[in-house]
């Protein structure tokens, strides 16, 4: 899967926020450094729920179920919010 | 589109448009902005298609005074948005001029890629299209070549013709200047004085037409600040008095220097101008009139509904046409008519 080109995570005063300029209606997320730091592997091209897991496993030290578990969520998070192409 | 917050969105585009911060005072009433005039005002720079400078403006301000999270982050979208698009036009532009140049034509790129060159940052600038400008007799040259380069173009009744490319709308147009005067009182093209004229005549038409917002005004206030010291004030003010627009021309000088402080000539009228006739114009309809009452419907109907709302509009607007630029008024109004009457 890979995630849409109509983004960009920005840093302004002190909060991550990824703005989303594809669709209808330009729109912003306030998202929180472990979804930045998701978001940047992701944006390098194709990816797995995996290898998101990994860049948990290796940034935080988790444990492999809980860094897959939160890779899950965030990717079902992307899908919520129409942040991915399959 | 209200009036009250009028000022202050002006504050807005005026230090985006220039670069400049607000005054203190400015700063002050923006500071006391709460949510909804906040979101009154994002609709308002959507509406006149300016979101992308009023975005540089609010994120240079976020960093002294507090603007709403959501209002920030919605602009710094909308300018994302703009610049990937206005960075493709360019780019575009850019190509077929080089293309076209390398064939031994003479294009000159036209009104928004062109003016967007000036501005602080050129990508913040809305593009719609492209409009390139060709000598007459290299208008059908230009289209038999690129035809053969395998892209369709299809004829206007007024001679110009348009075509598609790399997913941007291309108009070459064989008439620089939006005037039904003699050419012979014409500039030469490219000049800075061609420059000022073309883009002052488009801005007249629009007003005089179903409207005009804010996009072409900044870039009429922009193209007298990038080309100051290149044209003489007195010879434009004479060139304005020959194409009948000098009044017209006045006036928009009025509502630059006034709302843009543009610091622009204002061709000695004898009386003060009043910008408010165009205030009235811009609050109406934002861009080209788009967002004026019913108009959104016309564009949404069928051809022959769009061109009798068009005609409509243009016979509303003409107590202003005729009190500013009377001789060009009744020139175009006689231009209509013929073209109506060759087309049956």
């Amino acid at each position: 899967m890979k995630v849409i080109g109509e983004c960009t995570l920005r840093e302004v005063q002190g909060k991550k926020v990824l703005l989303i300029f594809g669709g209808p209606h330009p729109r912003y997320l306030e998202v929180n450094d472990s979804f930045a730091l998701l978001w940047e592997k992701a944006s390098e091209g194709e990816f797995t729920a995996d290898d998101l897991a990994s860049v948990l496993t290796r940034t935080y030290g988790m444990a492999s179920a809980q860094a897959r578990a939160e890779a899950d969520a965030t990717i079902a998070l992307w899908k919520q919010h129409q942040l991915l192409t399959e | 589109m209200t009036t009250l917050l009028f000022p202050d969105m002006m504050t807005l585009v005026r230090s985006g448009l220039f670069d400049r911060m607000p005054s203190p005072e400015e700063l002050e009433r923006i500071a006391s902005l709460e949510l909804g005039q906040w979101k009154e005002i994002v609709t308002m720079v959507r509406e006149q298609t300016v979101s992308g400078i009023a975005s540089h403006a609010v994120t240079r301000i976020a960093e002294t005074v507090r603007v709403p999270d959501s209002i920030l982050f919605n602009l710094m979208a909308d300018a994302e948005r703009i610049a990937v698009r206005s960075r493709r036009i360019i780019r575009t532009a850019e190509k077929i001029d080089e293309v076209l140049s390398a064939q031994g034509f003479h294009p000159v790129v036209m009104k928004g890629p062109a003016v967007a060159a000036w501005y602080p940052k050129p990508e913040l600038r809305v593009s719609g299209d492209i409009d390139l400008y060709f000598p007459p007799e290299e208008m059908e040259p230009v289209r038999d070549w690129i035809s053969k380069a395998g892209l369709p173009t299809k004829k206007a009744p007024d001679g110009s013709f348009h075509f598609d490319t790399e997913g941007t709308d291309v108009d070459v147009h064989g008439a620089y200047f939006d005037l039904h005067c003699d050419a012979s009182l014409l500039p030469g093209v490219p000049s800075p004085e061609a420059t000022l004229l073309m883009l002052s005549a488009h801005i007249l038409k629009h007003a005089c037409g179903t409207g005009v917002g804010l996009r072409q005004l900044c870039d009429m206030a922009i193209a007298y600040h990038a080309l100051d010291g290149q044209y003489e004030p007195d010879a434009l003010k004479a060139l304005y008095q020959r194409t009948k627009t000098l009044k017209w021309n006045q006036l928009l000088s009025a509502f630059l220097n006034t709302w843009l402080e543009a610091r622009v000539p204002d061709f000695a009228p004898e009386r003060p101008v009043s910008p408010a006739p165009l205030e009235k114009i811009v609050l109406e309809g934002g861009n080209f009139g788009h967002f004026a009452a019913q108009r959104q419907k016309a564009m949404t109907g069928s051809e022959g509904r769009r061109k009798a709302d068009t005609l409509l509009r243009m016979l509303r607007r003409l107590p202003f046409s005729m009190k500013y630029a009377p001789g060009e008024t009744i020139s175009r109004l006689r231009a209509l008519t013929n073209g109506n009457m060759r087309r049956r």
